[in-house]
């Protein structure tokens, strides 16, 4: 269905309170395939309606209507899976080789536990929309990794609802890929509902990182962490937009977002858009992001053990390679493994 | 008979914090394998002189050198005189997000072949010595420092002096701010610091508590940036009775 012609996917990634156009953060622009008899981005979504599961159909994508309409249409790979109540499941996806843009939908009934973990491996374009409904009680556990040395560009798309007393577990590391887009979006609709995100990045030579995460306090008590760390070099450029938007209702929710980037290259451009969105006055929200390189305190203390101002970077980038393999699912790690040894 | 040569050489260091001298003409040597208190009160230059031995930027020396193990180190950087063997123990170590306890202990054991050993051996030994000191494995994996414990932060100190095993091992303060459990942990890992490497301690301290379990060789005494007194362990004892004032005085 796809032909050579290409489409330009608009607001990808947008953030929900935008600023001021002339610092071009709000959102971007992606060009992608284009999809036979579709001439324009917002045509998609009128189509790929009917290639979502039902139940998840009001939900929004992550990455943006165009982008997630996009990845729905011109998946290859589609799962549909459903955790039974009580039980639990793993969903692993590796995209990249003989996949490449891949639409899932996983519900987590009450009580079950998910563990869905996306691989991206590749060279030229891959995409993933991943949508989840994370029933009561359940707990659902997703990573997603794009690999170092990757040299494609990838398109990550992640949306959830979570209910009462469910808790979502999100690690993202995102290691590679000349450009890679990462658009999240996750409702905290019951009460005690619960978010951990954490995103790790890393940008080297011209790479791109463009990321969004959205969070929607719907419940009491509902709890959402956003923990973004990540080391920036050369002239790779990032946009990070983490928004936690405490809605109406919300009494006795609590949101904090963190950011902690290292910037080591001279020509890198690092952009971050930290939003607390409040309609509710029982609430608890914090942001903070700390930009920069090393303070001389951390570089001696380094250098007290060994290592040398040079070192201190790439030990920055270890920790990121090391942590992510450490964290993967056993698959996980048994497949990066395969990948790395036939380089 | 040939007469040994110290283990670190600090011959009349003279030293500045900006325009400030803070260090006036110090010398200083120990032999290997002992262990040395640096006492004297607030202020005195005591935690100076051990950032001056770890090259600390902070400070200039404008006059006098050091010798580690019989080379010159006066112009070598700091992380080479970690590799070389030495070792700093900070008051307030810094925290450092991103970097992974664990990882970060790989690193600095990765960079002194004397200490190469398989992964497997590496987590061993890391959880062996993290039970050693009492210390919850969940902080392993959490980044260096961040959102530790003043106690955990001096846990994690000791567990780097007992991994690396440097051959001078300088204390600075690691027992301020600790309750009587967590001092008791660190007296414990400065002891088994002593037993598996033979190493050299030097101590600053101005609380005599955390030497009660360690043998000491000898004390010295500083007060304005100049070290004013010399002696055996008895020192401690008389300066924990009568405290710094007979020096102040002078």
């Amino acid at each position: 269905m796809k032909t050579d012609a290409m489409t330009t996917l608009e607001h990808v990634n947008a953030a929900p309170a935008q600023t001021w156009n002339w610092l071009r953060i709000n959102e971007r622009t992606v060009e992608v395939p284009a999809i036979a008899n579709i001439s324009n981005g917002a045509d998609l979504q009128k189509y790929a309606s009917e290639k979502i599961v039902p139940e998840f159909r009001d939900l929004l994508s992550g990455a943006g209507a165009q982008a997630g309409a996009w990845i729905d249409l011109a998946a290859d790979t589609v799962k549909e899976v459903r955790i039974a109540a009580g039980t639990s499941q793993e969903v692993l996806l590796c995209l990249g080789e003989n996949e490449h843009v891949a639409r899932v939908f996983v519900q987590v009934e009450a009580g079950a536990s998910a563990h869905i973990c996306v691989l991206c491996f590749g060279q030229n374009l891959s995409a993933h929309n991943v949508r989840v409904l994370v029933e009561e009680g359940a707990v659902c556990h997703y990573d997603m990794l794009i690999a170092k040395n990757v040299t494609g560009r990838h398109l990550e798309s992640f949306s959830a609802r979570v209910e009462k007393d469910a808790r979502l577990q999100m690690h993202q590391y995102v290691l590679g890929s000349t450009l890679s887009l990462s658009g999240t979006y996750v409702e905290l609709v019951g009460d005690n509902a619960q978010l951990e995100q954490v995103i790790r990045y890393m940008g080297e030579g011209k790479d791109e990182l463009d990321m969004t995460s959205t969070c929607i306090h719907y419940g009491k008590n509902t709890k959402s962490e956003i923990v973004a760390t990540g080391v920036l070099d050369d002239e790779a450029k990032k946009v990070l937009r983490a928004t936690i938007d405490l809605s109406r209702g919300c009494k006795g929710a609590e949101g904090s977002e963190n950011e902690t980037v290292v910037c080591a290259g001279k020509g890198v451009i690092n952009k971050t858009l930290p939003v607390i969105l409040c309609s509710e006055d029982d609430v608890a929200g914090n942001h903070g992001a700390t930009i920069g390189s090393f303070s001389p305190e951390q570089l001696f203390y380094l250098a007290t053990r060994g290592i040398s101002p040079d070192e201190a970077i790439d030990l920055l980038k270890e920790s990121l390679l090391e942590e992510a393999q450490a964290h993967l699912p056993k698959e996980a790690q048994d497949y990066i493994e395969k990948w790395s040894e036939r380089g | 008979m040939a007469i040994s040569k110290p283990l670190i050489d600090i011959t009349n260091v003279t030293a500045l914090a900006g325009e400030k001298e803070i260090l006036h003409n110090v010398s200083l040597a120990l032999d290997a394998g002992t262990c040395h208190v640096l006492m004297g009160p607030n202020g005195a230059g005591k935690s100076t002189l051990g950032h001056v031995i770890m090259a600390d930027p902070e400070y200039t020396l404008s006059s006098g050198s050091i010798a580690f193990e019989g080379k010159d180190i006066t112009d070598m950087p700091t992380y080479k005189r970690a590799l070389a063997g030495i070792f700093l123990s900070f008051q307030a170590p810094v925290e450092v997000p991103g970097v992974p306890l664990y990882s970060f202990l790989r690193t600095i054991c990765a960079a002194r072949p004397e200490l190469k050993m398989t992964a497997r051996q590496f987590r061993k030994h890391v959880h062996e010595l993290a039970d050693e000191l009492e210390m919850d494995e969940a902080y392993l994996t959490r980044d260096l420092g961040v959102g530790f414990s003043g106690g955990e932060k001096k846990k994690v100190e000791m567990l780097q002096l007992l991994l690396l095993q440097p051959k001078l091992a300088i204390l600075d303060e690691t027992d301020s701010g600790l309750d009587v459990d967590a001092l008791s942990v660190v007296s414990k890992g400065i002891d088994a610091y002593r037993k598996s490497c033979d190493g050299t301690l030097l101590i600053i301290t101005h609380n005599t508590r955390i030497l009660e379990r360690v043998s000491v060789d000898r004390v010295h005494v500083m007060v304005d940036g100049r070290l004013v007194d010399e002696g055996n362990a008895s020192l401690i004892s008389r300066i924990d009775a009568h405290g710094f004032e007979a020096y102040t005085q002078e």
